[in-house]
């Protein structure tokens, strides 16, 4: 029987060696291409099956091993409030058992990194201590360690990443190297990282990143920054003459989350800056602070400015709201040739003090449909705030 | 064949390059953030009363920091406004609608006296025979720099605005447009608006139909992400820059195919204006929606989508070829007219010719036979393929049997589907060069398991 099949396949093939050469060049490669792609779907099936096995067996085993964990961290850890509660070698035993669990398989080793950096992430008060104190007594962090030497940006990332979440302030000098890492994804997780541990260099980047922030590395460098409990924050408008212009832009979100008052003057002066967006979000940040002391300098260069900038002075003087701008703002008001001006000018009005407003709307004579629209939308409670920033 | 070997190696790529950034980053950051862009949600509305109360308790849900949700009653002629009125407990408000973009006229607009909806804003027009009148009048009334598109009946992933909002902030170019996957919802198990268990689609149509968003989607176009040449985000969800779509002059009333003609004219806008962009998708499963499930209306909506097609390209044809346009002109347009345009012309005199010479005697039944089974395992590899890529994504289907069954209607799908999209192809095509009318018909559907998950009645272009 086997020698039969031999023989049939011998024949088949020695028929098509015969027969192909002889063929077309196009019918040639038709024949070839289809072979091809009937071993490219039989492989692809193959992979596909072998993959959902894999991932369900894996799905399997990580519910039990998830299971068996908890059930130990919540017997023997998460029980106590602090270290102090616990009996006398309880800890040792349960860092013994869990370090049974560690050494089982990769998977019972990733769910107890993932699991105690949850609970550390969830938590608050000294039970967090007693997590973290059981990650290090089975040297998990050796794991994360070790993620910091892979070839791969994302696992030097994924590393990074653990470190922030677990707080291993031992770590300070194994990041150090990635600061200078020249993927910037990389290189932003490392500074986030030193940050949390609130090292001594914590804001040097703001000094020597010269690539570009995106705004996501922004929002994940202010998050960690403002997170950061015990950080000594720095003067941000020590920042503002950078020559990266996102670190500048970076600089301006913190001082005004800080409330950094004795800016204003760095900010005045970042409005002569020949980079629109960055006038742009300097005078945001002067409307924000109230800066009372940029309303004429804001005046001032207002007809030099394109319409996105002009809104932006018009809603910053609508923030500030001194009164000394109310006129400037009537006469916008009243000549906008654009309508996001003649929005934003009314914005502005009808931010200003109760008095001072009703002042000045009395003195609107002769509008137009449109304007009185604006300033009865304004006027609405639901929607005064709509289409404002 | 080249071409979809192409696709083949850019969109792993590009699914792999989006795997790595996901790996290790968390979006708390972007959830707590005060600098994440606000998006405005817009979803036109056309005699939805059966869905219109979950659709909106659904897009409420969106899990994202700074968004408002405007819908717009496009002239309905059912109890869908008062629905709302009653539901969310909506006053008439003195808004200033600045009608940027022209639309028909609005009558009122509608705002929450609940502070619990103070996200939501309704506006109610008159009906302008088209999502595209719709979506503008949203668009004008959209606060927010950024806004998504999408229908009332789509069910959204909780973290849909999350997601696409991520290539906004994350990329340096200017990214003026994102896309996310959509999937079909026709067997899926629904309840309150909300998806509950996702299934393969049991009915002849909408199992293709699937295949053939899978392949769409994961394939052509993260692709063309991949080389920033995508030309279509499709309406049932796209994330937009609402001051390049102005400038741009908004959605086209007059076109059959709204969604990519408004892409092509942002495009247009910015290589005209020399400035630098991105299209972006990713590659998650982030909406689904019913599909057609019978012949009649599914023929109508093949039809109106080519037309739709053809009137963009034909509209746009200075792009074609033009070295102006850099990839967008020499690879992405000269692709969408060769490929997805002409290719069903193309195949059908192919098919003719080839027919013709078998009868002829000019080629023999083993050549002849050869070709037939180049073409057809060719085609079958390629939709194999793409549930791969599905597989690497997501694992979508809980069910291994459930994967299998997809990958054996990718086996029949060139011999009981695909003369089927080739024939309205072709009609779509006819229509466009006579010029025959056609209207944005009324979309029939069969509903979800839930009677109370009724969907749209909007003709949607998802491909």
């Amino acid at each position: 029987m086997q020698n039969n099949f031999d023989l049939s396949g011998k024949l088949c093939l020695s028929i098509l060696k015969i027969n192909l050469f002889n063929y077309p060049l196009l019918i040639q490669i038709a024949v070839i291409v289809s072979i091809l792609a009937v071993i490219a779907i039989f492989l692809t099936l193959t992979y596909i099956i072998y993959n959902r096995t894999k991932r369900q067996s894996d799905q399997r085993k990580t519910y039990e091993a998830e299971n068996q964990i908890l059930e130990e961290l919540n017997d023997h850890l998460l029980m106590y409030d602090s270290i102090e509660e616990m009996p006398e070698n309880e800890l040792q035993e349960t860092v013994k058992i869990l370090n049974e669990f560690k050494n089982r398989s990769i998977i019972f080793q990733n769910v107890l990194v993932r699991l105690l950096i949850y609970f550390k992430h969830n938590l608050t008060g000294n039970i967090t201590r007693l997590i973290t104190a059981t990650y290090f007594n089975l040297k998990l962090n050796e794991i994360t360690l070790s993620k910091l030497k892979s070839v791969f940006w994302f696992t030097k990332a994924q590393g990074l990443k653990e470190l922030q979440d677990i707080n291993d302030y031992n770590s300070a000098d194994t990041i150090q190297p990635l600061l200078v890492n020249k993927n910037l994804d990389v290189r932003v997780e490392a500074y986030a990282a030193l940050l949390k541990l609130q090292t001594n260099s914590s804001f040097n980047f703001l000094k020597n990143e010269e690539e570009e922030l995106s705004n996501w590395h922004q929002i994940l460098l202010f998050d960690a920054i403002t997170k950061s409990e015990h950080a000594v924050v720095p003067n941000f408008a020590d920042f503002l003459s950078s020559e990266n212009k996102t670190i500048v832009i970076l600089s301006i979100k913190l001082l005004l989350h800080y409330k950094q008052f004795e800016a204003i003057p760095d900010l005045i002066k970042l409005l002569s800056n020949k980079n629109e967006q960055l006038r742009s979000e300097a005078i945001c940040a002067l409307g924000v602070l109230d800066a009372e002391d940029a309303e004429q300098k804001l005046i001032s260069i207002y007809p030099t400015e394109r319409n996105p900038n002009k809104t932006q002075i018009l809603l910053a003087l609508g923030e500030i709201a001194s009164g000394s701008a109310l006129h400037f703002l009537k006469d916008k008001f009243l000549k906008a040739d654009h309508y996001t001006i003649l929005k934003s000018a009314a914005a502005a009005i009808m931010s200003h003090p109760t008095a001072l407003k009703e002042k000045i709307l009395a003195s609107l004579k002769d509008l137009d449909e449109e304007q009185k629209a604006i300033i009865k939308h304004f006027e609405d409670p639901l929607i005064r705030l709509h289409g404002v920033r | 064949m080249f071409t979809y070997l192409m696709l083949i190696i850019f969109s792993i790529i590009e699914i792999l390059k989006y795997r790595r950034k996901n790996s290790f980053i968390s979006y708390d950051s972007l959830l707590a953030s005060q600098y994440t862009p606000g998006i405005s949600v817009i979803a036109p509305a056309y005699n939805e009363g059966e869905v219109i109360r979950n659709g909106v308790h659904t897009l409420l849900s969106l899990n994202y920091p700074k968004f408002e949700v405007i819908v717009i009653n496009d002239g309905s002629t059912d109890d869908s406004l008062q629905q709302l009125i009653d539901e969310y407990e909506l006053v008439e408000v003195d808004f200033a609608y600045h009608e940027e973009i022209v639309t028909q006229p609005v009558k009122k607009i509608y705002k929450s006296t609940n502070p619990v909806y103070a996200k939501l804003m309704v506006i109610d027009k008159e009906n302008g025979k088209s999502k595209a009148d719709a979506s503008n009048a949203g668009i004008n009334a959209a606060s927010y720099p950024l806004f998504l598109c999408t229908d009332i009946d789509c069910i959204l992933h909780k973290d849909t605005l999350l997601k696409m909002v991520k290539p906004f902030v994350e990329e340096k170019t200017h990214v003026i447009a994102t896309g996310a996957v959509i999937r079909i919802s026709n067997s899926c198990e629904v309840e309150n608006g909300f998806l509950k268990k996702v299934k393969v689609p049991k009915q002849f149509l909408p199992l293709f139909q699937e295949l053939e968003y899978i392949r769409a989607f994961l394939m052509g176009r993260m692709a063309w992400s991949r080389i920033n040449g995508l030309m279509l985000v499709s309406g049932g969800l796209g994330l937009f820059d609402k001051e390049i779509v102005l400038k741009a002059g908004g959605y086209s009333h007059a076109s059959f195919g709204e969604d990519l003609e408004l892409v092509t004219r942002m495009r247009v806008y910015m290589e005209d204006n020399k400035k630098k962009y991105k299209v972006k998708y990713i590659p998650e499963s982030m909406c689904w929606t019913e599909v057609p499930s019978t012949l009649s209306v599914y023929a109508q909506q093949r039809t109106r989508w080519t037309k739709g097609l053809a009137q963009t390209l034909w509209f746009h044809k200075k792009v074609f070829l033009n070295p102006k346009y850099k990839i967008f002109g020499l690879v992405s347009f000269p692709y969408w007219v060769f490929f997805e345009w002409l290719a069903p012309i193309l195949e059908f005199g192919g098919i003719i010719y080839y027919i013709y010479i078998i009868i002829t005697g000019q080629i023999t039944w083993p050549y002849a036979i050869a070709l037939l089974v180049f073409i057809y395992s060719f085609s079958v590899m390629i939709t194999i393929i793409s549930v791969l890529w599905d597989e690497i994504t997501g694992m979508k289907y809980q069910k291994k049997s459930e994967v299998l069954k997809l990958c054996a209607a990718a086996i029949v799908e060139p011999l009981v589907y695909h003369p089927l999209v080739l024939f309205f192809s072709i009609r779509g095509n006819w229509f466009f060069l006579t010029g025959r009318k056609l209207h944005w018909g009324i979309m029939t559907r069969s509903g979800f398991k839930n009677g109370n998950n009724k969907l749209s009645n909007y003709e949607q272009r998802k491909l």
